[in-house]
């Protein structure tokens, strides 16, 4: 049997679309019970900050989603459904601008193939998922059962420098518990830096201030000749029990800090 | 009832299924298909932009899965590594995908995630390169190659791979005894 690779792709997602409707029992209302807290504290940030990148916003919604207010409520709608459609610049640092579908590569390149086939990688591939808050991951799972979890993450986009930045950001249910998180991916990566071979590099700083910005960080490097030039690099600065995080393809790996302080400067005005 | 809040329920009502199709071709099995439409459609909905009609939500939808699984991409990495220790690989219930679906699965669950992407942006969402490329911030030199080595990918595990129509575009896969 013969058919157009794109013929069979819309066969195989029609089957399953089918399969789906046939057991599926969607319910409406859990969505909205997720969704309402986050547009309210997006669009009230928008009007009593006036910034410029609806992303951040959600991060202070998280808190308050977790709580799980009474979504129908009158109270819950500080200002009315139009506001929402105000279209917002994007947020720019450094003249790039945020792509919110932009990804970065991990610390070990796109595939597990070449030099690094033989090696047992596991630890790498959980620091990568942990600086992105991936921790239902398959690998953070084996590697760290019991990793303390934030509360909410959103992965806010990223910017396409001399490679691909990515922001991510985190809410945790306490100040400890986002500095335990630091310490995980701190000690994960130290465990990657001893799966890799000799001239691989990890380098790990722990308590990294920035000057302008209150909070600290754990900063990554991780240093793979066979799989490119320069460092891949994680930076995941906690404010609180609010967790950035900034993850560097290593041509970018400069800019990590000024995204970090831009963030915390403009886009969520630490100073408020 | 807020103006999202109709779109969401006509989206879940009218499209949720089709999303989930579209999210199977990316994950490769069900149960990530199904976290990454749900978890799309929260973030989708949960950003302020305006959504009064459901054609547009599935669209932002569609890009937040795009998103998603290519976020969870290491894990998918590392569980691809792992395949050839399964004994056996998700096999299907009967009378579920026929034989030719679950092999063109198989095969495309083997690609790295980008690859995959690549593959389904182009042949089923039928995006042009520069449109792709768009869509995964990279460049249309390397959504070529994805898609090159994709096809290279694909025809080692289906077999034969007819030349595309029209030329370049390796669009054409032949599938018979390639499920073994």
């Amino acid at each position: 049997m013969t058919k157009d690779l794109g013929t069979l792709l819309a066969d195989i997602a029609q089957a399953e679309s089918e399969r789906y409707e046939r057991h599926s029992n969607a319910d409406t209302l859990l969505y909205e019970r997720a969704i309402a807290p986050r547009r309210m504290w997006r669009r009230a940030g928008e009007a009593g900050a006036g910034v410029a990148m609806a992303s951040a916003v959600a991060i202070g919604a998280f808190s308050l989603g977790a709580a799980g207010p009474d979504i129908h409520g009158p109270a819950v709608s500080p200002t009315p459904e139009p506001s929402a459609t105000v279209e917002l610049e994007p947020w720019k640092v450094q003249g790039f601008a945020l792509d919110p579908h932009l990804v970065p590569q991990g610390p070990l390149g796109e595939n597990l193939t070449g030099d690094m086939a033989d090696t047992d990688t596991s630890a790498c591939l959980a620091l990568d998922a942990l600086a992105r808050f991936g921790i239902a991951s398959d690998g953070v799972r084996q590697v760290m059962p019991n990793a303390v979890a934030p509360v909410a993450a959103e992965h806010l986009g990223g910017f396409a420098a001399e490679g691909t930045i990515g922001v991510y950001s985190a809410q945790f249910a306490s100040a400890a518990d986002a500095e335990q998180y630091l310490a995980h991916v701190a000690d994960v990566a130290r465990r990657c830096g001893e799966e890799l071979p000799a001239e691989a590099n990890v380098a790990v700083a722990t308590d990294v201030a920035l000057g302008t910005v209150p909070g600290t960080g754990t900063r990554i490097d991780v240093s793979v000749p066979s799989v490119d030039e320069g460092a891949w690099r994680a930076w995941l600065h906690a404010t609180d029990a609010e967790v950035l995080a900034v993850v560097t393809e290593p041509q970018a790996r400069g800019r990590a800090s000024a995204v970090i302080v831009e963030y915390l400067t403009t886009v969520v005005d630490v100073s408020q | 009832m807020r103006v999202w809040q109709g779109v969401l329920e006509e989206l879940i009502r009218t499209r949720r299924s089709a999303l989930e199709g579209y999210a199977y071709l990316l994950a490769g099995d069900r149960p990530t298909a199904e976290d990454l439409v749900h978890d799309a459609i929260i973030r989708a909905f949960s950003r302020a932009r305006r959504l009064d009609n459901v054609h547009q939500a599935e669209g932002y939808v569609r890009r937040a899965i795009l998103t998603l699984f290519l976020n969870s991409r290491r894990a998918s990495a590392r569980a691809m590594a792992k395949r050839h220790l399964l004994v056996d690989e998700d096999p299907p219930a009967p009378g579920d995908l026929t034989e030719t679906h679950d092999a063109v699965v198989r095969a495309l669950r083997g690609l790295p995630p980008r690859q995959r992407a690549c593959v389904v942006l182009r042949f089923f969402e039928d995006l042009s390169v520069a449109e792709s490329a768009a869509r995964l911030g990279i460049s249309e030199g390397a959504v070529k190659r994805y898609v090159h080595d994709a096809m290279d990918g694909l025809r080692s595990v289906l077999g034969e791979l007819h030349e595309p129509d029209p030329p370049g575009e390796f669009a054409t896969v032949t599938t018979s005894g390639a499920a073994s």
